[in-house]
């Protein structure tokens, strides 16, 4: 079997993040596997053909930081042709940010008798298109639609994302192709303390202060950090906690960044840091009191158990999807509710006995690997070969 | 109606629950659908008024909607004679460097034949430097108006 997979965003990507991290960590899984015969490939939009990458050079430069990253792509073209019956074409990428459309590819391998299998994060572009960006809404409608025709199955990482698709399905009265659950890997098993001497100076300073509520992630109006910041006024500040948010501040959140600058507590109990490094990261998980989850929607959330993991507390906003991946491991509030935010912890700022409970049933809390999510994944497109 | 115009259909909706515009027409993204990734099928876009036309095609070949910029100019040849006002977009867009360095081509284009002169095959060359992450890192690196002014020329 060949596993035809278009990793173009990836290997165009500056950051490798969001999609783009899931699309690296399950294909140099599903290289290193070795039974099956994964073809990565990469669009060259002058020359409208796919190019074969180099597995070595890519397990080199992604798995190792090795090489770079165009001597990746070799010059060994893919035409569209080759791509046929016995073979799977698997979207594992963000390929609606490609040229070539799926509106146009799909069409033509499924006519040769390929299978194409779609891995959908999401489908928040559809039903929630006010918290993105419309230009990346335009694209997606184009690769969902595709999919909902020509897709032979479906893989997505909570089965709230599953219902969603139902849904609109039902709704679009097309048929939904078999689609199938597989949750994201999350490898922070190693418990590396990060010195105070391994971060900047002001990320020290600004954690030894006062217990704080920290939130990660880009900060675009999905996210709700705005939330954060009406909790701190209502009953967070006086409670005690600092705040501090972790992420670029993205698109349309320029009224947002206004109110933080001009906010009279802004670097003394309100900090926003950007671009920071893994250990930055980790040194502010070890040290938070939680991690505030506050999105209106999301496909899967990773910090969740990427927080859990560290040992970090967790209150998230109450949606299928966070209490289909933590369950009984975080604590929840009402969606978009400040109040029962600051309630919440509240309780949990007079009982220390909790919190420390919390803290330690933690440690329970077992994630996918990567490993474990690559190998799903291949039983998965397995299926779909026997079934040619 | 096609899958494509439903998905349409829903997200538009979905908007207009949450009272924003859609940027984008569903004119432009019906011919914009099942579309070849280089050859523009002009004849697809014909049909469409002036206004819709320019924006559809500045999606289709250029894969962003127009800037103010060239909003403005466009709206005030809005009353031209649909040929004529046709013939000025695609002329305009067909020497664009997206064009060259995507060879893109306007097929079924009943106005004029596209030049590929030296300037088409120059700015072709530039494609390469669209793979080279080790720029791209650099380019981020730069005043965010000059990356938009990159991001327009290349992307």
């Amino acid at each position: 079997m060949k596993v035809y997979i278009d990793v173009s965003v990836l290997t165009l990507a500056t950051f490798v993040t969001g999609i783009q991290r899931v699309t690296r960590e399950i294909a140099i899984r599903l290289i290193g596997m070795g039974d099956v015969e994964i073809i990565l490939l990469h669009y060259n939009a002058r020359k409208n053909l796919f190019y074969k990458i180099n597995n070595i050079a890519f397990i080199d430069f992604y798995a190792h930081n090795q090489g770079k990253k165009e001597k990746m792509i070799t010059r060994q073209a893919v035409e569209l042709q080759e791509i046929g019956q016995g073979n799977i074409f698997f979207d594992l990428d963000a390929a609606w940010m490609s040229r070539v459309k799926r509106s146009y590819i799909l069409p033509v391998l499924r006519q040769q008798g390929a299978r194409i299998v779609a891995h959908i994060y999401d489908i928040i572009s559809v039903t929630h298109p006010e918290y993105c960006l419309q230009r990346g809404v335009y694209n997606f409608m184009d690769y969902i639609g595709a999919h909902l025709q020509y897709a032979d199955g479906m893989i997505s990482n909570a089965q709230a994302t599953v219902d969603e698709l139902c849904k609109l399905s039902k709704h679009l009265q097309v048929g939904l192709p078999k689609c199938h659950v597989v949750s994201l890997g999350a490898d922070y098993g190693n418990k590396e303390i990060i010195a105070d001497s391994q971060v900047p100076s002001e990320l020290v300073s600004a954690v030894k202060d006062k217990p704080y509520i920290l939130m990660v992630g880009t900060i675009e109006p999905r996210k709700n950090h705005k939330l954060l910041l009406e909790a701190y006024e209502k009953g967070l500040k006086d409670m005690g906690y600092n705040i501090i948010m972790a992420g670029y501040m993205g698109w349309n959140m320029e009224v947002f960044a206004e109110v933080i600058l001009k906010h009279s507590d802004y670097q003394k109990r309100i900090f926003h840091f950007e671009g920071l490094e893994d250990e930055g990261i980790t040194y502010l998980y070890q040290h938070a009191r939680f991690l505030a989850f506050c999105s209106y929607v999301e496909g899967y959330g990773l910090p969740i158990i990427e927080s859990i993991m560290r040992g970090t507390p967790v209150i998230a906003a109450d949606t299928p999807v966070y209490r289909e991946i933590a369950g009984d491991y975080c604590i929840y509030f009402k969606q978009d509710n400040a109040d029962d935010l600051c309630e919440r912890l509240s309780y949990y700022q007079e009982n220390e006995d909790m919190y420390q409970q919390l803290k330690s049933w933690q440690t329970d809390y077992k994630a996918y690997t990567w490993e474990t999510s690559a190998y799903k994944i291949k039983e998965i497109l397995f299926g779909y070969e026997t079934h040619t | 109606m096609s899958v494509y115009e439903k998905v349409y259909n829903v997200v538009a909706d979905n908007l207009q629950q949450a009272q924003i515009p859609f940027e984008y027409r569903k004119s432009t993204f019906l011919c914009d659908v099942e579309a070849h990734p280089q050859d523009i099928d002009v004849s697809r876009f014909l049909s469409l008024s002036n206004q819709e036309f320019m924006e559809a095609v500045h999606v289709a070949i250029l894969k962003r909607l127009p800037d103010e910029r060239q909003t403005a100019h466009w709206e005030q040849r809005y009353t031209l004679p649909r040929e004529q006002f046709q013939q000025e977009v695609l002329n305009s867009i067909a020497r664009s460097s997206v064009v060259a360095i995507n060879h893109i081509q306007l097929v079924n284009n009943p106005y004029f034949v596209q030049k590929e002169g030296i300037k088409y095959h120059m700015l072709g060359m530039l494609y390469g430097l669209t793979d080279k992450s080790s720029l791209r890192e650099f380019g981020k690196r730069l005043p965010q108006s000059i990356q938009v002014i990159i991001r327009k020329v290349f992307l």
